[in-house]
């Protein structure tokens, strides 16, 4: 099957500084990629490549096996769709009238939205929780609100390729769990979804997870193979354990340590306890919230 | 529809009849005095439709003398406040106006410049084009330093429009210091914008342009939409934004260059109008656009009869009627929507 987005050697360099050192990697529709790795790692770098906003200065983005390049804007526009970090509107449009954006490559110039594009909206305000703010301009909405309005956008876009940066960084709670099942959800209709996430515990709910460390691709694999305590330890320098949940076995990570010492605030430790993901050595159980702190 | 739909709607009936009663009222105001309904007959007679095809009482003030005025009004008004409309959406920034990519005062360069110097390469005409031709190349200038390998980034562009702005303001202020007196008296009369002498020749000339820019900013309605989210935005979402900002300062320069060239620098139009017209009907550049160019004629007409009439005999400037007006009443706006609409968002 042809992948429906790939990187192939991708290397991006920008004043001198490789941002993105020959990352290869594939997407497959029905399937969720998550991308880690610590800031300034070329995730949102790697991300504007596959999304054909910059091209790569050495090796090739392809969407449906062909290179980004060749498409027209618009042909692009139809089948990737792309949720920026942080999208400030300039305007006092509506959130209706925004979500509605999302819609504008599929109409034909000079067309009014029709009856399908009506739905497409009203459907995306009902996924994102948003159906409350549409006649409300995006302007005087919080960050959080706003963050909702920009995804309700481009699920309206309907594409079949959707890359998110950070989708979650500014929900509270309810609405980062509701988007991480938004991205299975869409993964599950058939698309091919990117999503750069910062937190592993989200990650791990992905089909597969890369992990991006100074432009290199670590490791790109099933959650519980790309999440080791190694893998974390060697990329973010932080000690984790790493326990398996109990529903569904995705890896669990938790800070091995949150005691303030100046050893573990200032250097990264050598890593000294390691559960392997999936293993059945956890000190306190992987049920218990924080096995840390049982152990106290 | 919600009450919301219902007060668009009719927010643009009520811009056409504003525009309608703008148009009778700068007809019929002046030394003579016309009421509304003869000001009707003329325009009745002169489209075939009055009764019996006897020749109306002043007709001969409204048609030939008032009537080319005010369709150049109109035209001035609606070219500026379309302008102005776009450049707003390009720069995403509801402080632009058409001075922001260089065009009013290159035009002012071009028309000082044949004054003082003397040029008379085509007689009456010399100073209009060589306003518009000065106020296009200044546009040229500010997009060929802000475009470098096809991308022109937005800070650029207004940054080099700013450079050229203040160029070309030392080249009138140069011009100004070696004018004579009677030239002196041309310099201020056109920088401070005025319609008088407006002839159906200026109308012919400056008509298509306007007419194409406005129309041309119509079609690309959605774009500048887009470009509200960001450049990178509108991007992910088939706009072709380099191309895009490049046609849109095109069209916007072509419909100010023309109306600077008949007029002289008139201010606010291009700033105030758009910004009203957004709080009434919201954003969206599909209705944003042509309803500007409604009320920007509408403004031009009620500015350019107060500036006939205020002070008879004498005409006051045109430019200082819209500034007068426009400044206070935009000071009272921004503080009025920093409360209600939480800032410039």
């Amino acid at each position: 099957m042809t992948p429906a987005l790939e990187a192939r050697d991708v290397t991006v360099t920008i004043g001198g500084k490789t941002l993105v050192d020959r990352v290869s990697l594939k997407v497959r529709p029905s399937e969720l990629l998550a991308i880690v790795g610590p800031n300034g790692a070329g995730k949102s770098t790697l991300v504007s490549v596959l999304a054909g906003d910059r091209s790569a200065d050495d090796g090739s983005a392809l969407v449906d096996g062909v290179p980004i390049g060749s498409l027209s804007r618009r042909d692009l526009a139809r089948r990737r769709a792309v949720l920026p970090q942080g999208c400030h509107v300039a305007f006092p449009f509506r959130t209706e009238q925004v979500v509605m954006m999302g819609r504008y490559p599929l109409l034909r110039r000079g067309h009014l939205p029709g009856p399908a594009d009506h739905a497409a909206v009203a459907s995306a305000l009902r996924t994102t929780d948003t159906v409350h703010l549409a006649q409300r301009t995006v302007p005087t909405l919080s960050g959080g609100e706003q963050a909702r309005v920009s995804l309700a956008r481009v699920l309206a876009q309907d594409a079949p390729i959707v890359l998110l940066d950070e989708p979650s960084a500014a929900l509270d709670l309810r609405h980062q769990q509701q988007v991480i099942r938004l991205c299975l959800h869409l993964a599950a209709e058939g698309r091919a979804v990117v999503a750069i996430v910062h937190d592993l515990n989200q990650a791990a709910a992905a089909d597969r997870v890369a992990v991006l460390h100074q432009g290199r691709l670590v490791g790109c694999d099933a959650p519980a193979h790309a999440l080791t305590p190694t893998t974390i330890a060697q990329v973010f320098g932080v000690d984790v354990d790493v326990t398996s949940h109990p529903s569904d076995g995705r890896p669990v990570i938790h800070p091995a340590d949150y005691r303030y010492s100046e050893r573990n605030s200032q250097e990264h430790r050598p890593h000294q306890r390691h559960n392997r993901a999936g293993g059945s050595g956890s000190r306190s159980g992987g049920a218990f919230p924080y096995p840390g702190r049982g152990g106290r | 529809m919600s009450a919301q739909g219902w007060w668009r709607r009719s927010a643009v009936g009520l811009l056409v009849v504003l525009l309608a009663v703008a148009f009778v009222a700068n007809l019929g105001a002046g030394a003579v005095t016309v009421p509304p309904g003869d000001v009707v007959a003329v325009l009745l007679h002169h489209a075939g439709l009055g009764d019996s095809g006897a020749v109306p009482k002043f007709d001969a003030v409204v048609w030939d003398i008032r009537l080319p005025r005010a369709v150049l009004a109109a035209l001035v008004g609606g070219a500026l406040a379309v302008a102005g409309a776009a450049l707003q959406a390009v720069f995403r920034n509801p402080l632009a106006e058409p001075r922001v990519i260089g065009v009013a005062n290159g035009a002012a360069v071009g028309a000082v410049a044949t004054i003082v110097l003397g040029f008379e390469v085509v007689g009456i005409y010399t100073v209009p084009l060589a306003a518009f031709v000065a106020g296009l190349a200044a546009t040229g200038v500010v997009f060929l330093v802000a475009t470098q390998g096809n991308r022109t980034e937005t800070v650029t562009l207004l940054l080099a429009g700013i450079a050229v702005e203040v160029t070309a303001a030392a080249g009138t202020g140069l011009l100004i210091f070696l004018a004579d007196d009677q030239q002196l008296r041309d310099i201020v009369f056109w920088t401070l914008g005025s319609l008088a002498g407006a002839t159906w020749t200026q109308i012919a000339a400056i008509g298509p342009p306007i007419l194409l820019a406005t129309i041309g900013l119509c079609v690309l309605g959605r774009d500048l939409d887009l470009l509200a989210l960001g450049d990178r935005e509108a991007g992910h979402l088939g706009v072709r934004v380099g191309q895009i900002r490049g046609l849109v300062v095109v069209l916007a320069a072509l419909a100010t260059g023309a109306a600077v060239a008949v007029a002289g620098v008139v201010g606010f139009v291009g700033l105030v109008v758009p910004h009203i017209v957004r709080l009434a009907l919201g954003p969206e550049h599909r209705r944003l656009i042509p309803a500007s160019a409604l009320g920007g004629a509408a403004l031009l007409l009620v500015a350019d009869l107060v500036a006939r009439t205020l002070v008879v005999p004498r005409e006051l400037p045109l430019g200082v009627v819209t500034a007068l007006v426009g400044g206070p009443y935009f000071l009272w706006l921004i503080r009025s929507q920093r409360t209600e609409e939480g800032g410039w968002g």
